[in-house]
């Protein structure tokens, strides 16, 4: 499980790094597909709570690190996703475009209400999303359609990524 | 029955495990919006320093080669432009020298011995926040470089100087800057001509005009769109924003009878989206130069 976890979090960092780079050149209203979350999603989905709550916690920290983001914000978030992906583990047969598109749609509106709990709580330090801008939207379209793919590329790996060959 | 007694041993571990990790990143987060652990956060960014900077060259030289015939006609046709505009410069600098003349002298009938000379250091964009809820992009200087958190960040688009943000994280190589235009960010500012001061706030979006607030009601007859506004320095030396720099035209003057003082929409004089060179400049230095500067009239007046 360590090395499933780790080489997660080296995927999610590289997916950080192409979301500030490369997909910031493409963005559609500063909105960037969330590839990391992505990544949490997959291994949650394919390894149980346990592997999916400690990509997210690490994969969060890396985030963090690398964004304007308070430390923690994005550990907590994703760790709470990671762990609700992982509860749903076998649940469904997990087909090529389908389950993936639904379930990073689901992350990414779990995420936002996360995020409205903690702007709550927390008022400015902590951001949020607001439903009449097109950044949640263009987000979410984003995390969905790009869903399949990033899960076929994911499944390449599934030797570094997935324990067992429950894929 | 064993099976059985193991998965439930599954079940309490992760349970564990998920109140442990859920308890510590709610703690960090709760610390850090304290600014607690913000040296921890620096550490971090420090630690990942060349992979941004190596995927950003990589993207930067693909997308070069790819383009580099575009490249060369718009280098073309800017060479062109600079050439053209080198000529008004040499015409505009026997005036200039003048006016500095002019400005010198009185400056000394004034007392005013601040000199507002920035020292600045060259960086290159060479990301932006992975999250798109938060608006920073990270620089490719870091502390190796002499740059520090708070340090105010500018540019030049089209001849003009213009305030792009601050520095707000700083790693060895690689820094975040947060921008004007950014929801958390406020700027002690005033109109350049008129002198009314005011606090510029950010709205989230490079598309989303500044906003100008607390301005006195009495400056809404003098106002008149395309009016500069630059930074009022207000803060003295410890303010983060050094007096002068541009900041925005004024594009929208919101009044209102019922409220205290009046509002300014501003359109920044930065092109965000042609952003890719700025410059930070160093706090520090400029204020030892002031520093200096004083102890030297203060000694020549000793003197006398």
């Amino acid at each position: 499980m360590a090395k499933n976890v780790v080489w997660a979090t080296f995927f999610a960092l590289l997916a950080a790094m192409l979301q500030s780079t490369l997909l910031s050149r493409l963005a559609v209203y500063h909105a960037v597909p969330d590839l990391a979350l992505g990544i949490i999603v997959f291994m949650a989905y394919n390894n149980g709570t346990m592997t999916g709550q400690l990509t997210g916690f690490f994969s969060g920290l890396m985030l963090d690190f690398l964004s304007a983001a308070p430390l923690g914000l994005n550990m907590l978030i994703r760790t709470l996703i990671g762990a609700l992906a992982g509860l749903m583990k076998g649940s469904f047969f997990l087909d090529t475009i389908f389950l993936p598109m639904l379930l990073c749609a689901g992350a990414t509106g779990i995420k936002a209400l996360l995020l409205s709990g903690l702007h709550f709580l927390f008022t400015a330090g902590v951001p949020r999303y607001t439903l009449d801008t097109p950044m949640f939207w263009i987000e979410i379209l984003f995390n969905t359609v790009s869903a399949p793919f990033l899960f076929a590329f994911l499944k390449l790996f599934k030797s570094l990524l997935i324990k067992g060959r429950n894929i | 029955m064993d099976e059985g007694k193991k998965q439930k041993g599954h079940v309490i571990a992760d349970v564990y495990v998920f109140v442990v990790l859920t308890l510590v990143s709610f703690l960090i987060l709760y610390f850090s919006n304290s600014s607690f652990i913000i040296n921890f956060k620096d550490l971090g960014l420090s630690f990942f320093f060349g992979f941004r900077n190596g995927l950003y060259e990589v993207t930067a030289f693909v997308s070069r080669t790819v383009l580099s015939v575009q490249e060369l006609a718009k280098l073309r046709r800017e060479y062109a432009e600079l050439t053209e505009r080198i000529a008004k410069y040499e015409k505009d600098e026997r005036t200039t020298a003048e006016i500095r003349q002019e400005n010198r002298r009185l400056r000394e009938q004034l007392g005013f011995a601040e000199r507002l000379e920035y020292v600045s250091i060259a960086a290159e964009i060479i990301g932006r926040d992975p999250d798109n809820l938060f608006s920073a992009f990270a620089i490719n200087k870091g502390k190796q470089a002499g740059i520090a958190n708070d340090m105010p960040v500018i540019a030049y688009q089209n001849g003009v100087q213009g305030l792009v943000g601050k520095v707000i994280q700083t790693g060895q190589f690689e820094s975040l800057v947060m921008p004007v235009y950014d929801g958390s960010s406020y700027i002690p500012a005033r109109l350049s001509e008129l002198r009314y001061e005011g606090i510029v706030e950010g709205q989230g979006s490079p598309e989303s005009p500044l906003l100008m607030r607390f301005i006195q009601k009495r400056a809404r007859d003098e106002i008149s769109y395309g009016d500069i506004v630059i930074t009022s320095g207000i803060g003295g030396r410890t303010g983060v924003y050094a007096s002068g720099i541009t900041v925005g035209r004024v594009s929208r003057v919101l009044y209102q009878e019922n409220e205290i003082s009046m509002e300014l929409e501003l359109e920044s004089v930065i092109d965000f989206s042609r952003l890719e060179h700025v410059f930070v400049i160093d706090a520090h230095q400029l204020r030892y130069e002031t520093v200096q500067e004083d102890t030297e009239v203060a000694v020549e007046k000793q003197d006398g």
